[in-house]
């Protein structure tokens, strides 16, 4: 009881708070550096030496590095508080990428990725619950698959297990399913996107669309090239920005029978449930529109937005422990699995139905 | 992404508080303190 009074104190206070985050920021930005020496290394030593060799980006050291180290050490829980703040800087990083696109270029890509994010969380929805019915699933388990794999991966099922009332054991549950998924989906997507040759445009938009959590889409996005990490977190982007939408709906569906709270006013609960940083994004990308910047300076916010992504990465790796996921049990997994394929194959015939018509 | 429940003694919320970092670090950038930030 002292124990946990004194936390309490010092969870709220900010200064002991702060210095807590230090040793895991730390390990962060070593993962990343290291990451970011061996890409370097490994190119200066091909191009030295006439090797042809493919280039490995960054972002795949990292995820590597810290995949090892957080399954095969046990990390100190003093680093904790500073790993978890990955997802801090993907929200910093997504909001100053905000400088790399022009208002007219969202207006154009966020048009289409929006068209296509509807058909994509429409099919995800009813994809996913007929999965989960013909595995025999609990409901509410079915629906919070359904919500991660339609809208954005880990944080749209901790929104909705408050919104529909779910078990503890139903959300993670499913927050182990689209974990692993998106582990996978880092190995496997960069790898079809090279072998049936898809754009950086078009790989972009299907890494947003199709890879459930805002880090791994950013980073599977990445992993293909830079302007492909750049579209990838826009379609995604428009994605987060519907979670509100799709919330409330299973929601008031819930409580129309009596097993979730009644939602009273529903502005405030959209208002509440949208991601604030798609309004710094923006705010960012008009300001960039409207020349408050000039050239050196939005290389300098794209370079800043780099080096937020790089702790995210790190993160990312280091978060990902496949032991915990094993334990979390098949079915749930096997429905993730399948879902997820056939859903990475319709976006995939999405985004070449686009790319036909619009030429992404 | 849905924001965060969590929130501090402020009030702000995970998103907010990204918000307000990015938009420093850019107006840092414009009034020159942080110059060529290299990659």
């Amino acid at each position: 009881m002292a124990t946990s009074i004194a936390l309490q104190r010092e969870k709220h206070n900010p200064l002991t708070y702060l210095v807590g985050l230090i040793p895991g920021l730390a390990l962060l930005a070593v993962i990343g550096l290291a990451a970011k020496w061996i890409e370097q290394s490994i190119n200066g030593y091909t191009k030295a030496h006439h090797i042809v060799f493919p280039n490995i980006e960054y972002v795949l050291w990292a995820i590597v590095i810290g995949l090892i180290l957080g399954n095969l050490l046990k990390i100190p829980a003093i680093f904790q508080t500073g790993i978890e703040t990955y997802e801090f800087w993907l929200k910093v990083g997504i909001v100053l990428l905000g400088s790399r696109f022009l208002v007219g270029d969202i207006w154009k890509l966020g048009g289409i990725s929006l068209l296509l994010v509807f058909v994509e969380i429409g099919g995800s929805l009813l994809l996913m619950t007929a999965l989960g019915r013909a595995f025999g699933l609990r409901p509410k388990l079915i629906n919070l698959l359904a919500i991660g794999s339609a809208v954005c991966g880990v944080s749209a099922i901790i929104a909705a297990k408050g919104a529909i009332d779910a078990d503890d054991e139903d959300a993670s549950f499913s927050i182990a399913a689209i974990l692993a998924l998106g582990a996978i989906s880092l190995l496997t997507f960069p790898l079809i996107g090279h072998l049936i040759h898809l754009s950086d445009h078009a790989y972009g938009v299907w890494a947003g669309l199709a890879v459930d959590n805002t880090a791994e889409a950013t980073a599977a996005g990445a992993l293909f090239s830079d302007t492909a990490g750049k579209i990838a977190v826009l379609t995604k982007t428009c994605r987060n920005a519907l979670i509100g939408f799709v919330v409330l709906g299973y929601a008031i569906y819930w409580a129309r029978k009596g097993q979730a709270a009644v939602v009273g006013n529903k502005a405030a609960f959209l208002w509440t449930k949208f991601p604030k940083f798609v309004l710094g994004f923006l705010a960012i990308s008009i300001a960039v529109s409207l020349g408050a910047f000039d050239a050196g300076q939005i290389k300098s916010l794209a370079n800043l937005s780099r080096w937020a992504f790089l702790l995210t990465f790190a993160g990312v790796g280091l978060r990902t422990n496949f032991r915990q996921l094993a334990r979390q049990g098949l079915k749930p997994f096997a429905v993730g699995v399948l879902g997820e394929v056939l859903i990475a194959v319709l976006t995939l015939g999405l985004v070449a139905g686009a790319d036909h018509v619009w030429g992404l | 992404m849905a924001e965060r429940p969590v929130t501090n003694k402020i009030g702000l919320s995970l998103d907010w508080w990204a918000v307000l970092l990015a938009v420093a670090l850019a107006a840092l950038v414009r009034v020159g303190v942080l110059k060529q930030v290299s990659w």
